[in-house]
């Protein structure tokens, strides 16, 4: 019945909903999970890689996270070609406000501006919507550290932490228990994000071909990206690893005593 | 009408804007970057700083500059922010742009920045500030060939924009 409403993107259906918005929503889940978490001290986000196969030439450095500007990075889950067009019109954007401004771009201004792109795709145009979501992290004078989440409607959030892509609600539900505000350091908030990944991921075992991770800090006022490198993600996943085999072991303990 | 004129414009809490040109442009393009700025404050609820609002201000001018119908405008941008403190910045009709501690437009301005330069040190008072412009009004009124009777004079700091007394002939009366 829903059918006959969702053939066009740009019309409401009579329980005044957008199903094209949804089914872009839909295709979003099916992908590739990415975690964003924001610490004391810095941000991080990671991301679950899909494309491992071995014949895959190594050209990009990261497949799901790009750099917008000096301060600002991000991370995609859906249909990686409109990502590609989403992330460079998000360059664009803070690369204009930098032409005009002679400073980086507000985190917030860069999300809501890219989101009024995405929204236009809802109401207008006749095209499809985007099929990504993006999590974005930055700094910035006004608010410090951010953490935002945008989807194909064109709604933006700003968030703690958070998780887009396959098992994004069960990812969530765990931050929301593990996560400490205010009280959650970069170094805790990758071994949490670590163990969030490896309940999300469908292979068994986690290996650091498979997940990405940048962090973004300041130092000496300027703000510092930095994508992790497989040894220092191999390192994450044993400490994960180790931590899980004590609780286990624990577990086996307790009941005798 | 003229000699009451004031070309001091107050651009936003923090910035004051002192333009040198044709009447209309001077309104045109003032307020064109005044609206501006404070779209910005409230679309996103803080403000920018000086720097950026004047790099805002050059890059429309010279943008204009090039599309063939120029705003033909001398230009001193006085700011003040918590980080950085009081600046000054000039413009002129090229859209060149720099900070300066001291700067002047105008054949007034050629008479005067000699005087600036020697009576300018760094941490000078409001007070002091004003007699070493009172100086450069004498010099005007002594020496220049068209008639300047009245200087408006405006500060800007931490407190926002404030109007001091205009210098006029009557500044100098018994000294």
């Amino acid at each position: 019945m829903a059918r006959r409403y969702d053939t066009r993107t740009t019309i409401f259906s009579p329980e005044g909903r957008l199903y094209q918005v949804e089914y872009a929503m839909e295709a979003i889940s099916h992908a590739g999970t990415s975690l964003g978490i924001l610490a004391t001290d810095g941000i991080l986000l990671a991301a679950e890689r899909r494309n491992t196969n071995k014949l895959l030439d190594e050209v990009f450095f990261s497949e799901k996270i790009y750099k917008l500007n000096d301060d600002m990075v991000c991370s995609v889950a859906g249909i990686t070609s409109d990502a590609n067009v989403l992330t460079n019109e998000l360059r664009l954007i803070a690369q204009r406000y930098l032409l005009q401004y002679g400073e980086s771009i507000p985190c917030e201004q860069l999300v809501s501006w890219l989101c009024d792109v995405k929204q236009a795709y809802t109401q207008y145009g006749g095209k499809r919507p985007f099929g990504v979501s993006i999590l974005y992290m930055g700094w910035d004078k006004h608010y410090g550290y951010q953490l935002y989440q945008s989807d194909p409607s064109g709604n933006y959030g700003g968030w703690k932490a958070t998780c887009i892509g396959n098992n994004s609600a069960a990812a969530v539900s765990s931050l929301k228990q593990e996560y400490k505000e205010n009280e959650t350091t970069l170094a805790e908030a990758q071994a949490l994000a670590i163990k969030v990944l490896s309940k999300t991921l469908d292979m068994t075992k986690l290996t650091p071909e498979k997940v990405e991770m940048a962090t973004l800090t300041r130092k000496n006022d300027k703000t510092v990206i930095r994508i992790l490198t497989s040894t220092e993600v191999e390192k994450l996943i044993a400490n994960f690893e180790k931590s899980e085999a004590e609780a286990e072991a624990a577990k086996k303990q307790a009941p005798k005593s | 009408m003229k000699v009451y004129e004031d070309k001091l414009m107050k651009i936003s809490d923090n910035l004051l804007m002192g333009v040198n040109g044709d009447t209309g442009d001077i309104a045109q393009f003032s307020q064109f970057i005044s609206k501006n700025l404070k779209l910005y404050s409230v679309r996103n609820g803080y403000q920018l700083d000086t720097k950026a609002a004047v790099h805002f201000t050059r890059t429309n001018m010279a943008d204009i500059l090039r599309k063939g119908n120029p705003y033909v405008l001398n230009l001193l941008l006085a700011g003040y922010d918590e980080k950085e403190g009081g600046q000054l910045y000039t413009m002129d009709f090229l859209a060149s742009c720099v900070r300066l501690p001291f700067a002047a437009h105008g054949f007034g301005g050629l008479m005067s920045v000699s005087i600036l330069n020697h009576y300018y040190k760094p941490n000078l008072t409001e007070v002091e500030a004003y007699e070493i412009i009172k100086l450069c009004v004498k010099e005007i009124h002594r020496r220049l060939f068209m008639n300047l009777p009245n200087f408006g004079v405006k500060t800007v700091s931490k407190d926002g924009v404030k109007t001091l007394p205009t210098i006029s002939q009557a500044s100098f009366v018994g000294k």
